[in-house]
């Protein structure tokens, strides 16, 4: 019995994290803003992009390099692959104020950050 | 050098499964799909009981999957099993041939939720065993650096002496984003059997535990966890894990 009542504690908590974070971080109407990353010879330009904190931000990695490369991010919770010669976009956000990593993960010499303020 | 690294990883994953071989694959999916990444991949559960013919059951998956393009990952999987009779756990043998496809429904954070569907189809490769299609719907939600992804799943047996009840069953897993290497969180897993049925708590499987995620090297993802029963129809105990090698 106890150890039911604790699962239904657990899921019922989980269930509600998503309403309460909502509630927290989100904007009634989040205002959206496109920003632009290059990847040329392997190298994110610029190297570091600043967005407004609290808001849901496009961004648009356009891969200017003839070969495929991965736009990872831990901090971000972002892994998306770009084609050669083609452009994703990798919604994120809303952030918090700070500074963010990322990094190609198919040449990992190549890192960037974000800084959302 | 990368081929024969590879094989390695294959060659350790399948050896995994030798020692000997539960009733469902416990890997709660994640709604994406990642263009032109191959992996391999080792899926088992053990469970542990009191009962006789319920301890020792095991079930392991090998499984070969692609990412297509960037909604759509599909995987060929084997599957192997030691099953419950009345009294004994048969030996492990090849059970099921399956073809798993996962649709990514929007990209990642577009949504409030990021919606996925899974569909599967389970051949036969056992005479008098039945085929099955199972369908799942795919939701996760990140909040700050906790990860919560909901699986919804239904299950129609196909094939002569086929159940014709559909089963449904819920798993969900939390994970807090620790470290790339290590997310510690929890699952719970609940196969409510035909839904038609409607059968009381007990007779239905309940199962929750903690499971840690993450990345043993830059190719090796794990997920690994133990699941405790809690009703009378789950094993006492379950171990499971995925090993996957991707590049």
């Amino acid at each position: 019995m106890i150890v039911r009542l604790i699962v239904y504690l657990v899921l019922g908590f989980c269930v509600w994290l998503p309403v309460l974070s909502l509630a927290q971080t989100q904007p009634a109407n989040p205002a959206q803003a496109s920003n632009i990353i290059v990847i040329k010879g392997h190298q994110f330009i610029p190297p570091q992009l600043t967005i407004p904190a609290g808001q849901k931000i496009q961004i648009t990695v356009d891969n200017q390099d003839p070969t495929a490369e991965e736009f990872e991010s831990f901090d971000l919770d972002r892994e998306q692959v770009v084609e050669g010669n083609k452009k994703i976009t990798v919604f994120i956000g809303p952030l918090k104020p700070g500074t963010y990593k990322y990094w190609a993960d198919f040449h990992q010499d190549s890192k960037g950050v974000i800084v959302a303020q | 050098m990368k081929l024969r690294i590879a094989f390695i990883i294959i060659a350790f994953i399948f050896s995994l499964g030798l020692p000997g071989p539960v009733f469902a694959e416990k890997q709660v999916f994640q709604p994406y799909a990642e263009q032109g990444e191959l992996e391999f991949e080792n899926t088992g559960v053990y469970d542990i009981d009191p009962h006789k013919n319920k301890n020792a059951v095991q079930e392991y998956k090998y499984a070969i999957g692609y990412g297509v393009n960037s909604f759509w990952h599909t995987e060929l999987e084997i599957e192997a099993e030691a099953l419950p009779t009345d009294d004994a756990i048969t030996p492990v043998k090849a059970t099921h041939m399956e073809w798993e496809n996962i649709f990514q429904l929007a990209p990642k954070g577009e949504y409030w939720l990021d919606p996925g569907v899974y569909l599967a189809y389970e051949a036969p490769l056992i005479n008098k065993q039945v085929g099955q299609f199972e369908g799942k719907i795919l939701l996760e939600k990140s909040i700050g650096k906790i990860t919560n992804i909901l699986n919804i799943s239904f299950n129609q047996e196909v094939g002569e002496g086929a159940d014709r009840h559909t089963d449904a069953g819920v798993s969900w897993s939390s994970r807090y984003r620790l470290s790339r290497y290590f997310e510690p969180g929890v699952e719970y897993w609940n196969d409510f059997s035909a839904i038609t049925h409607q059968l009381d708590y007990n007779q239905q499987s309940h199962q929750v535990g903690p499971a840690f995620y993450g990345r043993l090297t830059r190719h090796i993802n794990y997920d690994i966890g133990y699941l405790f029963g809690i009703s009378d129809a789950s094993p006492r105990g379950e171990l499971k894990w995925v090993i996957e090698y991707e590049f």
